[in-house]
């Protein structure tokens, strides 16, 4: 039975693109969510830097991020609308604009990686079988505007559940890999919200550098009032 | 009000506590009396936010400064400035009464504009440093209504100047006392009051439009952070990002001028007008109908290796020509404590600032740079402060290194340049630029910042 459903799989088309990544974006970034998470940088020498956010995902790509650890960084928030960012800097007493390729609290994610994930709307390219995994499908992504976070991607998801993410690689428009991630621990968060609670990140240029994000809490059924995210909240 | 916010305390509010511990100590070469050679500052900070309800919010940013001063350049020994103080930069209720409207009430810093360095649309807050922005923690005491949407705001500020402050803590705004302090009841301090109200009202219209940050801004103030009575002026804030590249500018607009100038025939012999009772200084275009701005123009670009370079061009519109700059400069190096009593005691400066910049010029540009991440924990930094008319300029290199995630060490050096002889002023047999007119020559500071 089970070599039967593998050799289904197999031989079944690959669905189109937009279905792969509007499931992505389902599971990832669903439309509303309250979140809390922590995410560990692991540097050169080996030390790490722990950093622990309450997130707020609002719908039409609007998403808030408070930092509540380490105390060098409390009080700090991070604000996405559509394809803005700012930061709340509570030594400035203001918030400034931020680049989505910018790194998130000098880890190797970027902003865009914890405060946008949009591929259906930001990406093309095409979904095909890999040869070595073959309960994946690899997902080879192209930027549609040069404001996006990465040039090209290369996605693997499961083919069942549909959209799950287990790898992505990040690359600029030459070609060269900036980063990898591995995602793993899938767990779930209550509201039939199942999705992979572990995010490492590699940097690929300083190879010893990695990034660990791991969702504690994700909540689809907050109450998300679109207050929050204007430019004249950050701060209060 | 005393009972209501303690009621609104027993009702187990969040608390959420920040702060830190830092010792900034300085040495300097100085060049004038009065200036110390070596100066410790010690503050602690704390920020304390209570929610004792979804719709109120309680909050407080006040710091305890120690400084002790020594190897002080002539006679005076007890430095005023120097003193410990408490700066309150901000304590204030925060009510968020509907979705998309709050009031505020309290002292705050709210700052509208996109500058860096300079915000020449700010009419509200104590100036900050230029070359560390983050350094300037205080705001106004003041009440703020306010609509917040995601791409629209609308924001009004009525604002009073705390005219007797002691402790950080205010006992009158807006007006003076009818009584003079005991201390200048007794002759041994100015009585510095008038009869006058100080305030300001302003407001801003915030838009977010195809991705540009705009606000647009107005105030009306009298006596407030300058000299200026019934004063409308008028402000426009831009802001973009560009890929890697954000720009910005920010700009105000109004009539006349506070400007200082100096008579010309009292800069050698400033003692014989005041027994004239000729005046020293004079505003002349305070009332002047002619169209004056303050404007910046600026740009940070960020490198995929995290670095920034941030570019400023700052015009000042209430800076001095060449003339006046020398006859004031003049006057200040050959009779500083008359100079300070002639151009008068500055508006609440906010916390003790490590530089600050009387731009008394027209034209100056902002560099700054940053490489964080150098190895692991090091960030390099540096910034100049240029006057492009006389190329007097003050430099700042700085080093951070945080060797734990509560603690931030930072070395720095401060130098100014004299810039252009001819632009500048020669007394003695020394020329003054405008970034060396400072009691301090090159000055060299370590910081040790714990945070909790």
């Amino acid at each position: 039975m089970t070599s039967l459903l593998l050799a289904l799989m197999l031989t079944a088309e690959p669905p189109t693109i937009k279905e792969v990544l509007t499931k992505y974006d389902s599971i990832m970034a669903p439309p509303t969510f309250k979140a809390t998470a922590t995410m560990t940088a692991h540097r050169d020498d080996g030390t790490t830097r722990g950093y622990k956010m309450t997130i707020l995902k609002g719908a039409d790509d609007k998403s808030r991020i408070w930092f509540q650890e380490p105390a060098a960084v409390r009080g700090q928030e991070m604000l996405r609308n559509a394809e803005n960012f700012w930061v709340y800097m509570p030594n400035l007493k203001r918030a400034l604009r931020l680049a989505s390729r910018d790194n998130f609290q000098g880890g190797d994610f970027n902003n865009a990686d914890v405060l946008r994930a949009n591929y259906a709307n930001d990406y093309d390219g095409t979904v095909k079988e890999d040869p070595t995994k073959p309960d994946v499908w690899l997902v080879e992504m192209k930027a549609k505007t040069p404001d996006s976070a990465y040039d090209s991607i290369k996605l693997w998801v499961l083919k069942s559940p549909l959209g799950v993410p287990v790898r992505g690689e990040y690359y600029t428009s030459s070609g060269k890999m900036l980063r990898s991630a591995d995602f793993s621990e899938v767990k779930d968060f209550g509201n039939g919200m199942k999705r992979p609670s572990h995010i490492t990140m590699r940097n690929e240029i300083a190879t010893q550098r990695f990034s660990e994000m791991v969702w504690e809490s994700v909540d689809t059924a907050a109450t998300v009032g679109d207050g929050k995210f204007g430019l004249s909240d950050l701060g209060h | 009000m005393g009972a209501l916010v303690l009621m609104l305390l027993c009702q187990s509010p969040v608390v959420a506590t920040t702060g830190y511990v830092d010792s900034r100590t300085t040495g300097a070469w100085t060049q004038l009396d009065g200036a110390p050679g070596l100066t410790e500052l010690g503050e602690a900070n704390a920020q304390i936010k209570l929610t004792p309800h979804e719709k109120v919010t309680l909050y407080a940013d006040t710091s305890l400064f120690w400084q002790g001063a020594w190897f002080i350049q002539g006679g005076d020994k007890d430095l005023a400035n120097f003193r410990p103080s408490v700066v309150v930069s901000e304590a204030y209720a925060d009510l968020p009464l509907q979705e998309h409207f709050r009031v505020l009430v309290g002292k705050k810093r709210i700052v509208w504009g996109s500058g860096l360095a300079f915000n020449p649309t700010d009419a509200l807050n104590p100036a900050k440093d230029p070359t560390d922005p983050t350094f300037q923690r205080a705001g106004a005491w003041l009440g703020e209504l306010e609509w917040g949407f995601e791409k629209v705001a609308i924001s009004l500020v009525a604002a009073g100047k705390a005219t007797r402050q002691y402790a950080g803590l205010p006992t009158a705004l807006v007006v003076y006392p009818d009584h003079p302090t005991a201390e200048a009841a007794r002759g041994i301090a100015v009585d510095d009051r008038d009869d006058d109200t100080h305030f300001v009202f302003t407001g801003r219209l915030y838009l977010l439009a195809g991705d540009v940050d705009v606000n647009l801004i107005y105030s009306y103030a009298n006596l407030y952070n300058d000299a200026f009575r019934t004063k409308s002026k008028g402000g426009l804030s831009l802001s973009r990002v560009f890929g890697n590249l954000e720009v910005h500018g920010e700009a105000s607009l109004y009539t006349g001028s506070a400007r200082l100038s100096v008579n010309a025939d009292c800069v050698n012999a400033p003692v014989m007008c005041l027994a004239r009772g000729v005046p020293i200084v004079s505003r002349p275009d305070l009332d002047a109908t002619w169209l004056n701005s303050q404007a910046l123009v600026g740009a940070r670009y960020q490198f995929d290796n995290s670095s920034t370079l941030a570019v400023e061009y700052y015009f000042n519109g209430e800076g001095l020509d060449g003339a006046g700059y020398r006859r004031l400069a003049t006057l200040s190096l050959q009779n500083p404590a008359l100079a300070q009593a002639a151009l008068g005691a500055s508006t609440d400066p906010g916390s003790p600032q490590k530089f600050t910049l009387n731009a008394v010029r027209r034209h100056y540009l902002v560099l700054q740079g940053s490489r964080p991440q150098l190895w692991d924990d090091w960030t390099i930094s540096g910034s100049a402060i240029i006057g492009l008319e006389d190329a007097s300029m003050q430099l700042v290199g700085q080093v951070q290194w945080m060797p734990k995630e509560w603690l931030q060490l930072t070395a720095a050096v401060y130098a100014p340049i004299a810039g252009l002889k001819i632009e500048g002023v020669t007394v003695g047999d020394k020329d003054y630029g405008q970034f060396t007119l400072s009691p301090f020559q090159t000055r060299v500071l370590f910081q040790m910042r714990a945070f909790f």
